[in-house]
């Protein structure tokens, strides 16, 4: 029993993970119909901008979080005038293929700056390891969760509750007939696209202790997070969330039980069970007949 | 209240409208007629913004407005309500509503709330769905919303655009009585295109007849309906 708590914690904690990254991933989907596939190095680049502040320019590590959010919220501005905007309205593939070329410059760039040498990222806590009710377990993992509880919530109640949120969602579901309503439709997509970056800052930097960082570890991460994409049903805010919790549950426990070498193979089964019985994820969203 | 003046549009370097000239006056119900492709939705887009004319020149109250952002042309007082009605699938009935609000609707006193009366006044059909999401509402009801999220923006001219498309006689009918009580209340003044001309005429004060981009005939209802060839072109006498 103890044994399989805290396999759950490990996978509750990967599951929060690959649903921030999915949660990204998704955002510029429903908001603008872009598939961003240099999200992985977002990502990754959220874990070099955490060493880089931390170790290099010597912040706090708090300061060092939140620089890092701002950095990539920065890219994310950026990656609008410069990617997004002469993509938005393309072919599906065109967008895919641009992404990927980018991903792939993105990447490079990172070994140029960074070099090809792993790097790390301390916790705020320390290494050691919390008692509690006779399971162990790393605060900084409880972080990560209650960060994911309290940032999911806090989305959910701005994307449904509030003008803006309203907005952008009436955005993702009909581009012109929002702008006909006198909907600021570009704003509306700009404030997506560096929430999704900022979303990636959070990930890349949150997830820097638990591995190491290099310029592989947003490609791994990505896959995942698409995987919880699909599970979810694509396009899909809430399907984000759950899938990258399935996910990364599944995933733990199959590492802990089956063995941890098919750790990979079984969120792609996943992946083949949930498209074989739901085609469509597991909530479906309207939104995704656009693509 | 608009005037287009020799306008040219069309998508990527394909002409739909050409030379097209039309004039709306305050408070009355202008009618667009022309069978498919004619060119009418073009039009709609047009004007609202959504598409950038290649030339011509039109005016909303004196001011042009050809090439501005759908946004801006909403705040001087033009609501397009588009064709399939294009209403928030995954919204309410009240969210979508409730996106559509301008600097307009708060000026209004009573503001948000006061529209919202008129609007289920209007439509008592739309409060007793108010909660349930726009995907699962008839046609009619749709496009009860579509019109109704228009008139949050307190629009002095709306666009519509085949508002009998897919709807039962009986519904349009209903649709067509709401469009007359709207005027008489507001004062507002519409620009409906349609293909259901027989209906169209009934309504309208003054009627254009659109072929290929072009109009080829106007006149009142009257007029129209006793020119022979329009008669046999699309009334399907």
């Amino acid at each position: 029993m103890d044994t399989f708590l805290q396999v759950l914690i490990a996978g509750v904690t990967m599951g929060c993970i690959y649903a921030f990254v999915a949660l990204g991933f998704t955002l510029t989907i429903a908001a603008a119909g872009v598939v961003n596939f240099s999200y992985s190095e977002w990502v990754t680049y959220g874990g070099f901008f955490g060493v880089t502040l931390y170790s290099i320019v010597g912040l706090p590590l708090w300061a060092a979080l939140i620089g890092t959010v701002i950095l990539c919220v920065i890219m994310g501005y950026v990656f609008q005038w410069v990617v997004f905007r002469p993509l938005e309205g393309r072919h599906f593939l065109t967008i895919v293929t641009a992404t990927i070329g980018i991903s792939v410059s993105m990447g490079a760039l990172a070994t140029l700056v960074w070099g090809p040498y792993p790097l790390t990222l301390p916790t705020f806590f320390g290494n050691g390891t919390v008692e509690f009710g006779g399971i162990s377990f790393f605060p900084h993992n409880v972080l990560i969760i209650v960060l994911a509880i309290a940032l999911i919530s806090v989305l959910q109640f701005c994307l449904t509750k509030t003008d803006i949120g309203l907005r952008l969602q009436a955005t993702a579901q009909d581009p012109d007939a929002a702008r006909l309503m006198g909907i600021p439709v570009r704003r509306m997509r700009t404030f997506a696209y560096c929430l999704s970056a900022g979303l990636a800052g959070l990930s890349g930097f949150l997830v820097a202790p638990l591995f190491v960082v290099t310029t592989t570890m947003g490609f791994g991460l990505m896959l995942k997070g698409l995987a919880a994409t699909i599970v979810g049903g694509w396009g899909s805010l809430k399907g984000a969330v759950f899938g990258g919790l399935i996910i990364g549950i599944v995933e733990a426990l199959g590492a802990a039980y089956i063995s941890s070498e098919y750790k990979d193979v079984i969120a792609f089964l996943i992946i083949i069970v949930v498209l074989l019985f739901r085609p469509r994820g597991l909530f479906p969203e309207r939104i995704a007949e656009k693509l | 209240m608009l005037k287009i003046d020799r306008l040219y549009a069309g998508y990527n370097d394909v002409p739909v409208l050409r030379d097209l000239s039309l004039e709306v006056k305050p408070e009355q119900i202008v009618a667009v007629l022309g069978a498919n492709g004619a060119g009418k939705t073009t039009l709609m887009n047009t004007l609202s913004g959504l598409l950038k004319p290649a030339s011509g020149v039109v005016t909303f109250e004196g001011q042009p407005i050809q090439g501005l952002q759908p946004e801006k042309i909403v705040s001087l007082g033009i609501s397009h309500v588009p064709q399939g009605r294009r209403i928030f699938p995954g919204l309410t009935v009240q969210e979508n509503l409730l996106v559509a609000r301008t600097a307009e609707t708060k000026k209004r006193p009573g503001g948000f709330n006061a529209i919202l009366q008129e609007v289920h006044e209007l439509f008592p059909r739309l409060k007793e769905r108010e909660t349930q999401l726009g995907w699962s509402l008839s046609g009619g009801e749709q496009q009860m919303l579509a019109v109704s999220r228009a008139l949050v923006a307190r629009p002095k001219l709306i666009l519509l655009d085949e508002p009998s498309l897919g709807l039962a006689p009986l519904i349009f009918e209903a649709m067509f009585s709401a469009i007359l009580e709207i005027k008489r209340r507001e004062k507002t003044t519409f620009l409906v295109v349609e293909q259901n001309a027989e209906q169209a005429m009934r309504i309208a004060d003054y009627v254009y007849v659109m072929e290929l981009g072009q109009i080829v005939a106007q006149g009142t209802p009257d007029e129209i309906s006793r020119d022979p060839a329009i008669e046999k072109a699309y009334l399907g006498a």
